[in-house]
């Protein structure tokens, strides 16, 4: 579902946030991402994504090799990714509801869908009575919730999340990874980059561990 | 997308900004509209005058001493009405001449009339109505002709045939016209600036929004339709506002004319600007209003960058 090759990225200034990457990850499975701070984490991610480009070497997703996608497709293979982004990149002028349904509007859903899946997912995540708040109404773990439920509501075949409980305490952050694990069990292949390896540990999971720039283990 | 609430989000973000651009786009189509307005009312006057293009050959006062004058006169007419350009001639004797004058100028000039001094300064004259397809500004030459070999028959003294001024006045209409297209051209040049401009600020204010759209999945085409749809609406209230206005200033000007200048017969001739045009405003307003976003909007989302490039993230 995931595949890099000899991949590479360097940032200009000569930094080089990726070396020589080469990973494989299944469809279905769920993986962990650790490392330091600056290990490179957000920037594997940002490639997963098509943010950004890899400097030398490929990168596929979900049968797409993104060194040749055309931009034209772009915005289509975004719509079979979730992605929960560590700075979590809400809509400031939108409620948690609209934020939450962009996904489903932009692939054009019937609204009578996108209010019941909407409001379905924002159960999931314990914000249902946030509906119509903007997110600067929001707690630092609140907003956290929101853009998980954002990256979740279309169900997506991949979810890649960044630090999705980087802001939650324990209970919360626990409610997240069973929800995680669910979303899983459905088929959906999840990555999942963290700091926590309490975690990571007691979910006995594939973690994948980068150090400045290189992986240094890959389960 | 509820595009019409996303741009009602952005106007009521950035009001100022909104407002400035839609005065002064108001003010642009203002110009165009007056302008417009200008040509269509010159225009029809032109053609009205030209209508009523004439030939009068007046006739010498020796005449009136001959005592087969009637017979000179039926002469007169008949080698006139040989003319092809000739639709009817009428004698106009010097008491109908007055009495005409008297009609026309009297309520301006009320002490001509009682000033016996003057006794009848005007001459007599055969009038000679042209028919329809001589009476434009394209004949004049021919007609210049005409009345040179009017002006040779016996009897007659002098030939006017209002040519010179109404050729003039042609000219003049046909100067204006270019002159004030060349500027309405130029102002809607103007007026995609001002909404490029507007746009562009939109865009740079909602930068981080449309890359999480994009982020999202959110087409090119989606994304550009609110600011697109952000500058038709601008267009159209702009031009809409101009014609108002515009409407305001006609009907205003034209009672002062009317008023001022009824003798000059213009009355009914003078009118604002027709629905067609009205409808062309309107429509050049949205399609500005349409490219002038346009030009800003194609660059967003485009193909050769990935967002944080066109950012300069
Ligand atoms: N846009 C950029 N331009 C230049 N350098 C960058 C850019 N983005 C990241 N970097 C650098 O690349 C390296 C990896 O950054 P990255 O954000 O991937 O780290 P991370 O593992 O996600 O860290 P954290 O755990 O703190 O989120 C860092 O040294 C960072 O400074
Ligand atoms: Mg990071």
């Amino acid at each position: 579902m995931i595949r890099f090759s000899h991949t590479y990225k360097s940032y200009t200034g000569d930094i080089h946030a990726l070396k020589d990457i080469s990973l494989s990850i299944e469809k279905g499975e769920f993986v962990f991402l650790t490392g330091p701070s600056g290990a490179g984490k957000t920037t594997l991610f940002k490639l997963i994504s098509a943010y950004e480009q890899c400097t030398s070497g490929s990168v596929e997703v979900a049968g797409y090799d993104l060194n040749r996608i055309k931009f034209n497709q772009i915005p289509y293979f975004r719509r079979r990714l979730g992605v929960v982004y560590q700075d979590f990149r809400l809509l400031k002028q939108r409620t948690v509801f609209e934020n939450v349904a962009l996904p489903l509007e932009v692939r054009g859903d019937r609204y009578s869908y996108i209010e019941r899946r909407v409001k379905d997912v924002l159960d999931q995540v314990s914000l249902s009575f946030k509906l119509d708040s903007f997110p600067e109404q929001l707690s630092g773990g609140e907003q956290q919730r929101v853009a998980i439920a954002r990256a979740l509501v279309h169900q997506p075949g991949v979810l890649i999340a960044d630090e999705p409980t980087g802001n939650l305490d324990l209970g919360l952050s626990r409610d997240i990874m069973d929800l995680l694990e669910r979303v899983n069990a459905q088929g959906t292949t999840v990555f999942v980059a963290t700091h926590d390896m309490e975690l990571v540990r007691n979910s006995k999971r594939r973690v994948v561990d980068l150090k400045n720039g290189s992986l240094v283990r890959s389960l | 997308m509820n595009i019409f609430r996303e741009f009602l989000r952005s106007w009521s973000k950035q009001p100022g900004m909104q407002l400035a651009t839609l005065t002064v786009l108001t003010g642009t189509f203002t110009v165009i509209a007056v302008f417009m307005g200008l040509q269509q009312n010159l225009g029809s006057i032109l053609s009205r005058w030209g209508e009523t293009v004439q030939i009068t050959a007046y006739l010498e006062d020796r005449l009136f001493l001959e005592e087969d004058i009637d017979e000179h006169i039926d002469k007169l007419k008949d080698d006139i009405r040989s003319y092809p350009a000739t639709n009817q001639v009428e004698f106009v004797s010097k008491e109908k001449a007055v009495e005409r004058f008297q009609k026309r100028m009297g309520t301006y000039v009320p002490d001509i009339l009682g000033d016996e001094s003057l006794g009848s300064p005007l001459p007599a004259s055969l009038e000679i109505q042209l028919n329809q397809s001589w009476r434009n500004p394209g004949q004049f030459d021919a007609l210049v002709h005409m009345a040179g070999e009017i002006a040779k028959l016996v009897g007659v003294e002098e030939v006017s045939y209002g040519q010179d001024w109404v050729k003039n006045y042609a000219s003049v209409v046909g100067f204006f016209n270019s002159s004030s297209s060349a500027l309405i051209v130029l102002l809607l040049a103007g007026s995609l600036l001002v909404v490029g401009n507007s746009i562009r600020s939109s865009i740079y204010q909602r930068r981080e929004e449309i890359e999480i759209l994009e982020l999202v999945g959110a087409t090119p085409r989606m994304i550009r339709a609110p600011y697109l749809m952000e500058g038709a609406l601008m267009g159209f209230l702009a031009a809409g506002l101009a014609l108002i206005i515009a409407a305001v200033l006609a009907f205003w000007q034209i009672e002062l004319f009317t008023e001022n200048l009824g003798f000059l017969g213009l009355s009914g001739t003078l009118g604002y600007l027709g629905l067609a045009r009205s409808l062309g405003v309107l429509l050049l307003g949205i399609v500005f209003g349409l490219l002038g976003s346009y030009f800003c909007v194609w660059k967003i989302s485009r193909g050769q960058n990935r967002p944080q490039d066109s950012w300069g993230f």
